[in-house]
């Protein structure tokens, strides 16, 4: 079987409102991946549009290799998908609404109870089957949405939003599960908080107003944004490493910020023969591609790189 | 049975059963005490105003079986359509109609779940406020026809197969549980005014809404049962149908 998500060309219209202005990506190899734009950006549509929960207004969307109809049942036994928010029934204990789920899925109630008990594992929730999901912690309901997405061993997984509102633990703690997931499959997951996405996903796409506006790997994009500034700190005389850096010519410019020296370069390569010379004066503390902090870097990426 | 129904569709009946089965035990007690009043009322009026004793005919059980089904074609109808509210727009609201959505469970097979589970909830309720009325009936004022009873609490569910179905698709028409439970109460209470005020005697055999009512004193013939029936199922049918479509048009 061919896994992978092909969007081609699609655009989805609400009335007068187009949601979704000619989108097409594709996904072809197991990962994470990450969607993220502003609220209001599209990031819903889209993934309503691959699951099938609506039909674009023209284009395609291809899973695994197959078209998907929209009348046909069978591409949501394909796709794992928890939707921003999605309530769970509140007066079924775990073990119920579980079950319940896996059978929706079409398990066995044989199968369901085993499955169960595995995703139980797989996702780490550790309250009793027994607890009523009325008196979960929000973390407690995230993880038991989690876990009824997968009881039907889905190979893409969608996300919306599903790190949003939680404790760094239980960001931690899902987003372990995400990893886990996306070595076998392909998991994609959409927040407007970009640090979500950038320490986990091999891929980013950023959606604004409607338009796939940037579909890269964060190398890139980070290379793109960081205009070839890096930042310098050092143990000792900063200002000695400034002139050393001011007697360059691909250094375009060399200015201190607080404890760090901002220099921008005009010709990368040159950076080996840059640190050399600075570390003859000085003893260096730390070094980097000065990146703005992700807050920034979201704001840049969504106004137009 | 069990084949004829999907594994999904199975979990999803069970899911709706779990849902409401709370309701039970609190509608039947309404509807056994609304069935004993029914009795206790009209055997209590000569008492509390004794100038009633003249007006009122003689009380027996073919006058109260009448009342009985007379007020619960009122007020169990307007209660099942109420009650029905949750069943789509319950589901938006509380953003668990997606958990549904994301399934493979076809449309049609979604609306029936609900639809027949609170049927079943509304018939079992309804049955038990019959026997307890029939039980009344026979301790306070004397036997009805045994046949005529059950005749009339058959066609009765039928009407309630109708109404449980008008009130599926006022739920899957509208946004909210509040406004689907509101445009029902409005929709019933029209539908009930009107047929209870339809009482010339040509057109009684067509008032399929209060034919449960009307057999008990008028003598209609099988094939007039029948095809009052079959109109009922027919209403109930194209109704759900509806539902099926408008629940589909949410992908668009």
């Amino acid at each position: 079987m061919k896994l992978g998500i092909r969007v081609e060309s699609v655009v989805k219209k609400f009335g007068d409102l187009t949601a979704l202005k000619t989108v097409s990506f594709d996904i072809t190899k197991p990962g994470l991946y990450g969607l993220i734009g502003p609220n209001g950006a599209g990031k819903t549509t889209m993934f309503k549009c691959i699951a099938g929960l609506l039909v674009p207004t023209s284009g395609d969307v291809f899973i695994n290799g197959g078209k998907v109809e929209y009348n046909d049942l069978s591409i949501k036994q394909k796709i794992g998908f928890l939707p921003e928010d999605s309530g769970l029934y509140d007066k079924l204990t775990a073990k119920e609404f579980l079950s319940i789920m896996a059978g929706m899925h079409g398990l066995s109630k044989k199968d369901a109870g085993k499955k169960v008990k595995e995703i139980v594992e797989l996702v780490g929730i550790n309250y009793p089957p027994s607890k009523i999901v009325k008196f979960m912690s929000s973390g407690q309901r995230r993880l038991l949405s989690i876990a009824s997405i997968l009881l039907h061993n889905p190979n893409i997984i969608i996300l919306d939003e599903s790190l949003s509102g939680l404790d760094p633990i239980n960001r931690e703690h899902i987003s372990r599960i995400m990893r886990e997931l996306s070595k076998e499959n392909i998991v994609l997951f959409s927040s407007h908080i970009l640090s979500d996405i950038w320490s986990l996903c091999e891929r980013i796409l950023i959606l604004k107003e409607g338009n796939l506006i940037l579909d890269d790997t964060p190398g890139e994009i980070l290379s793109r944004v960081s205009d070839n500034a890096y930042f310098l700190q050092v143990l000792t005389d900063i200002e000695a490493a400034q002139d050393v850096l001011v007697s360059f010519p691909q250094v375009k410019s060399a200015k201190i910020h607080g404890d760090k020296l901002i220099f921008h370069l005009s010709d990368y390569e040159f950076i080996n023969e840059i640190i050399r010379k600075i570390t003859e004066k000085v003893k260096i503390k730390s070094f980097g591609p000065n990146i703005p902090d992700l807050d920034q870097l979201f704001v840049r990426l969504v106004n137009g790189i | 049975m069990r084949e004829l129904i999907s594994i999904p569709t199975r979990a999803l009946m069970v899911k709706e059963w779990k849902s409401v089965k709370s309701k039970i035990i609190p509608l039947s007690i309404g509807l056994a005490i609304f069935s004993f009043l029914t009795i206790g009322l009209l055997k209590a009026l000569p008492y509390i105003a004794e100038y009633m004793e003249e007006l009122l005919p003689e009380i027996d059980e073919i006058m109260v079986t009448e009342s009985f089904f007379s007020n619960a074609n009122s007020i169990i109808s307007i209660i099942a359509v109420i009650f029905c509210a949750d069943a789509i727009a319950g589901e938006r609201e509380k953003n668990t109609l997606v958990l549904i959505q994301t399934k493979p469970i076809k449309p049609s097979s979604v609306i029936l779940a609900k639809l027949l589970m609170r049927f079943l909830l509304i018939s079992i309720a309804t049955v038990i406020g019959a026997i307890v009325f029939y039980i009344s009936s026979v301790l306070l004022v004397g036997v009805p026809d045994p046949w005529i009873f059950v005749q009339s609490l058959l066609i009765f569910l039928l009407t309630l197969f109708t109404y449980v179905s008008i009130g599926v698709f006022i739920s899957a028409s509208t946004k909210t549980q509040i406004s689907a439970g509101a445009i029902s109460a409005g929709v019933m209470f029209m539908i009930v005014i009107i047929s209870s005020l339809l009482v010339f005697e040509g057109i009684q055999p067509y008032n399929v809404f209060q034919l449960s009512v009307n057999l008990i004193s008028t003598n209609f013939s099988t094939l007039t049962i029948l095809l009052d029936c079959l109109i009922l199922i027919l209403i109930g049918i194209v109704i759900t149908i509806c539902s099926i479509l408008v629940f589909k048009k949410e992908k668009n």
